[in-house]
């Protein structure tokens, strides 16, 4: 308290505001007015940025909430569901899997008839090509018999040779020198 | 550069060197308790393993502090949500000195710092990027008031504060705000920032000088 002025100093106000004011300096705002009105106005301010920010984080803390209450599932699976749907799909995994195994065992049965009908036909094509590379040796053999000179010809076994050859000089044409 | 980046200068060099882990040790290790410390640490432990009710009481209050503090509210959010579930997992540590909220200040705290040594967070703090919208934390006073002039005065005396608060240093904003927001005696801030009493009352003394002579001046 400045003995000028009667009134406190910063110092004792800030030790009022802090929590540290001997019981005089307190005793002295009940009768000071200045002295309360000074610190009225600091607590008007703080409280009016304490109520602000104390909302706004209230906000903020609803939303966040409000967002995970959001993303959480609208039921909740009670323990006996939980088994009845665990024992159902494994049973349906059960079956399915059977099922499967008879149809790959039938697909491999399958598999193995369509590969001895396909060694039948392959075996029936073979023995088919055999027969015709056969036919084809011996027309080619036919040929080339036809074709050999060593043989004698239907003209020479018959005599007619010569007169085959005059006809065949006497059916060219004459060139004029 | 911004009045609120000028005032971060410096943050992590006014931080004492040891880690998050050793302050609470050493704040919150277990001891002999007499009997109503062993009530005390009774209530604050069925208060710390609940967790959704831990949540609802304990969290928009921390969101307040951690988001004044560092002026960053989606920083602030996960660090407060870090002390949540640190305070939760730590509660058989918890020694029953102080209330629950100085346990939960002072995590958020030790996080804080330790979040203010990372390289990341000086990248962040220069970018500013999710700096707090003053005029929206301003515009849940204005509801309160009934004519429209009450409104408006509300909202600039919220950011007038918000603006000086801005203005001071990190430990001095934090003790400010832990003081007159948190309504924490100063013993328990000592507590919570693990600095001597004397100390604390120096920066209170400081912080108090500078935010009622810039709201003088600005009236």
């Amino acid at each position: 308290m400045t003995p000028k002025q009667m009134h406190l100093a910063d110092d004792q106000l800030e030790e009022i505001l802090i929590g540290c004011a001997s019981p005089e300096t307190i005793a002295h705002l009940h009768d000071c007015t200045d002295c309360a009105g000074q610190l009225a106005e600091f607590r008007s301010s703080v409280a009016d940025f304490n109520y602000a920010s104390s909302a706004w984080s209230q906000a903020k803390s609803n939303a966040l909430t409000r967002d995970l209450h959001r993303h959480r599932p609208a039921f909740r699976i009670t323990a006996g569901a939980a088994w009845s749907c665990a024992s159902v799909v494994v049973l349906a995994g059960a079956a399915a899997l059977g099922l499967g195994l008879r149809q790959h065992s039938e697909q491999i049965t399958a598999s193995n008839a369509q590969q001895r009908w396909t060694q039948a036909d392959a075996d029936a094509s073979q023995a088919v090509s055999q027969r015709e590379i056969a036919s084809d040796d011996a027309m080619l053999r036919q040929i080339d018999s036809a074709l050999d000179t060593a043989e004698p010809s239907p003209e020479e076994l018959y005599g007619i040779a010569d007169t085959a050859a005059a006809t065949r000089q006497n059916s060219l044409p004459q060139v004029k020198d | 550069m911004s009045a609120a980046s000028n005032a971060t200068t410096g943050w992590a060099s006014s931080w004492p060197a040891a880690s998050s882990d050793s302050l609470l040790d050493t704040l919150f290790a277990p001891a002999a308790p007499s009997n109503s410390k062993a009530r005390a640490r009774g209530q604050a432990i069925e208060e710390l393993e609940d967790i959704d009710e831990l949540v609802r009481k304990y969290r928009p209050r921390l969101l307040r502090f951690v988001t004044f503090s560092l002026g960053d509210p989606d920083l602030a959010e996960s660090i407060t949500q870090d002390a949540l579930l640190k305070a939760y997992n730590a509660r058989h540590t918890f020694r029953g000195d102080s209330s629950v909220n100085t346990f939960l200040v002072s995590i958020a705290m030790n996080l804080v710092r330790d979040q203010q040594r990372t390289q990341k967070f000086r990248f962040w703090r220069q970018a500013r990027a999710t700096a707090l919208d003053v005029t929206d934390v301003a515009s849940f006073v204005a509801s309160r008031e009934t004519s429209p002039e009450a409104q408006l005065i509300a909202k600039e005396k919220v950011e007038r504060l918000y603006t000086i608060i801005q203005t001071l240093s990190f430990t001095q904003r934090t003790v400010f705000l832990m003081r007159f927001s948190d309504e924490m005696d100063v013993q328990e801030i000592s507590k919570a920032m693990a600095m001597p009493i004397n100390t604390v009352k120096t920066h209170l003394h400081r912080s108090l000088k500078a935010v009622r002579r810039q709201l003088g001046a600005s009236q």
